[in-house]
């Protein structure tokens, strides 16, 4: 007769008094009938007198003593911790205010910036007023911003806002020290290559100084040392240089004769230019001591007429009492800034040498209905195909692995295998005779727990299990994703065949 | 009800001596600092035989004994006084056993050989060749850990199923089972010294 599972169990609680008065009833009538019960029942009993009957290690008389040495190192160490952390400690501390803060207000260092930002805009583009204030716009000026592509901000120190557009046809802004340059197209040259009368002349100067509010409010500055340039200004040079050319049009049916090529093919450009340009734009380009940066805001023309009708009213010594020279002086090592803000412009600043560019505008191609290209299909075909490859490779690499053991002989003789964890490898270049394949998972995890058999390796193979089955399942409803999408490529492929005939027929 | 409160509710129906763990808890809670000198010395040998006999080798036992007497001492103002000390200080030194099989567990997967290099010697011919209690030592030793600490809780501490449940924080059937089966693997470990045991 063999003894349960459940009354050897009972036979071991019995012996440490854990069972009911019916249990323990039962297993003492057992015990005393049964020579098997009575066998278990007794070597149980002598296991557990084997096991209380262990000695004991010997006393460790010092062991209070260390253990106090220990426990007040211990205090000290931490306070030493707290003394020589701090700093470690105060960061902690704000980094978890941090942390907090973010939590509770996402959006805190991006409100912080923007309301500096709009602190600093505000500050720049208060008071602002016209140029003339700072340079008196005369008429070669005038004839020198439209041809020569320069206006003096401050006759004092020889500043000039050089504004033009480069060969290119991008708009640029640059804020420099006037160069004499021989080569530049004056108005004597102007008025003496046409041969104009007095008469003319005037009507030249007409054209030209009928330009000088338009210039004078849309460059402006104040007070802070802030220099405004409306975009419309670009608009204002290209006007005046058509109104000239067109002009002398009128004068001399060969203007290319005393004109250089370059102005010529500029000025064409410059119809279509106008044409397209809204003269109403309040978006103005910031040069200031302490950035740079667009805005757009409300100019009250009015009152800068005001303030230009009484400046023209004062000579030109009592103006300079009103000047207001915007002396901006940055010592920055060479560089190119690229500004956050408006990615339409473009800051170059060297000494005291500002350039601005503005870029050109690209437009983004529009698609054409529908844009698959086959070139693309077959691209995510291929894809999908590698795919699969790639998993498979992926998964023989895992089969075939290797590592290396060495059989050792124990005290008995019985031969053991002792595992190399550093000889583990996984994957190709492994020597043939070190080389193992596995079918299955299962096997694998045979041979594993040969080395590793405890529950912790077995959980984890468990979890192992799950992941794959998990990543299984999610490469399972990719593919079937892309197989849908493939055969909507092919659907618009087919579709996209059929609108190119029709479109050609109709042609 | 304050920890205050609920130890002065406790203590009356606890305490039978003055000597009683929690009446020594109580001085060191209030400020004396030797109580738990006294709290040390009753209860050291007992922690480090329960190492000793849980991790199978002397090696790492006055480390881990301290380690569990520190925490103790740290911990010891929470103590709920709604369970035996021992109970809580063995549970204690179970979790820093395992945190320190835990370890060497990584650690042997790392080495280049495995630990296993421990065997039961073979029964020699004579009983005076061999020390029965070392062979049963190693046999404990072979026993997995969740069955070799609730033995030794039992048979070497003298716990109670309740008192081994709370200190593992498992039920009592679990208990129950896994001193069972410990004994059952320890049975066949020891089988071919059954004649010398018995």
């Amino acid at each position: 007769m063999s003894i349960s599972y459940k009354d050897l169990e009972k036979i071991s609680a019995y012996i440490d008094g854990g069972l009911s008065d019916t249990e323990r009833a039962y297993i003492e009538e057992r015990i005393a009938t049964s020579k098997e019960y009575k066998k278990i029942y007794d070597e149980y009993v002598a296991l557990k007198q084997s096991v209380s009957s262990l000695p004991s290690l010997p006393e460790d008389l010092y062991f209070e003593t260390r253990l106090m040495q220990r426990i007040s190192e211990e205090k000290s160490s931490f306070l030493k911790i707290i003394l020589t952390k701090k700093p470690v400690l105060v960061f902690t501390l704000l980094t978890i205010f941090l942390m907090l803060l973010l939590r509770e207000y996402p959006d805190f260092f991006n409100d912080s910036i923007n309301e500096g930002q709009k602190n600093l805009a505000a500050f720049y583009s208060q008071n602002l007023k016209p140029l003339v204030f700072a340079a008196d716009l005369n008429k070669e000026a005038i004839f020198d911003f439209a041809f020569n592509q320069t206006i003096p901000i401050n006759e004092s120190t020889g500043q000039v806002l050089a504004l033009g557009r480069d060969k290119d046809g991008k708009e640029f802004l640059e804020m420099k020290f006037s160069e004499n340059n021989p080569s530049d197209f004056k108005l004597d040259h102007f008025i003496s290559s046409l041969n104009l009368t007095p008469e003319q002349e005037k009507e030249v100067d007409s054209i030209l100084l009928s330009y000088s509010d338009d210039i004078a409010t849309n460059i402006l500055v104040n007070e802070n040392n802030a220099l405004a340039v409306s975009k419309n200004i670009w608009s204002y040079q290209n006007a005046i240089r058509t109104d000239l050319l067109q002009y002398a049009a009128k004068i001399s049916k060969d203007v290319s004769k005393f004109l250089h090529k370059d102005i010529i093919s500029l000025s064409n450009d410059d119809k279509k230019f106008i044409s397209m340009t809204d003269k109403e734009n309040n978006n103005f380009i910031f040069i200031t001591p302490d950035t740079f940066f667009t805005k757009q805001i409300d100019v009250d023309k009015k009152l800068l007429e005001k303030d230009l009708f009484t400046a023209k009213k004062l000579d030109k010594s009592n103006r300079t009492v009103l000047n207001i020279v915007p002396n901006i002086n940055i010592n920055v090592k060479k560089r190119t800034v690229e500004a956050n803000a408006d990615n339409d412009i473009k800051v170059f600043v060297g000494g005291n040498n500002i350039k601005i560019e503005l870029r050109k505008i690209e437009i983004p191609p529009i698609p054409n209905v529908p844009n698959i290209s086959s070139n693309e299909t077959q691209a995510v075909v291929v894809s999908i195909d590698s795919l699969d490859e790639m998993i498979e490779d992926a998964v023989n690499k895992f089969k075939a692995f290797s590592f290396s053991w060495t059989e050792k002989e124990n005290k008995k003789g019985k031969k053991k295998n002792h595992f190399f964890m550093d000889s583990l490898k996984i994957g190709e270049n492994i020597p043939k005779e070190f080389q193992f394949e596995f079918k299955k998972l299962d096997s694998l995890q045979h041979y594993l727990n040969r080395f590793f058999s405890d529950s912790l390796t077995n959980y984890n193979w468990k979890e192992w299990n799950e992941n794959m089955q998990q990543f299984q399942k999610e490469m399972e409803k990719f593919r079937e994703e892309m197989n849908l999408w493939r055969k909507e490529s092919e659907k618009q492929k087919q579709q996209n065949k059929k609108t190119e005939i029709k479109f050609n027929l109709e042609i | 009800m304050n920890k205050k409160e609920n130890l002065d509710k406790v203590l009356p129906q606890q305490i039978i001596t003055l000597d009683d763990d929690f009446a020594v808890i109580k001085r060191f809670i209030d400020g004396e600092q030797s109580a738990f000198k006294i709290l040390v010395s009753r209860h050291k040998e007992k922690v480090r035989n329960l190492i000793y006999l849980t991790l199978g080798q002397t090696d790492a036992i006055d480390d881990i004994s301290q380690e569990v007497f520190i925490s103790v001492y740290r911990k010891l103002h929470l103590f709920r006084f709604e369970s035996q000390f021992t109970t809580w200080l063995y549970r204690i030194t179970i979790n820093k056993c395992r945190d320190h099989l835990r370890k060497m567990k990584i650690k042997s997967l790392f080495s280049p050989f495995s630990q296993d290099d421990e065997n039961i010697p073979a029964p020699p011919s004579k009983v005076e060749d061999f020390d029965v209690q070392e062979i049963v030592k190693q046999g404990i030793a072979k026993l997995p850990d969740k069955l070799r600490i609730p033995l030794l809780l039992k048979d070497f501490e003298g716990l109670s199923y309740i008192e081994i449940a709370e200190a593992e924080k498992i039920e009592i059937g679990t208990v129950k089972s896994r001193i069972f089966r410990a004994r059952e693997m320890l049975r066949k470990i020891l089988e071919p010294y059954k004649k010398d045991l018995l």
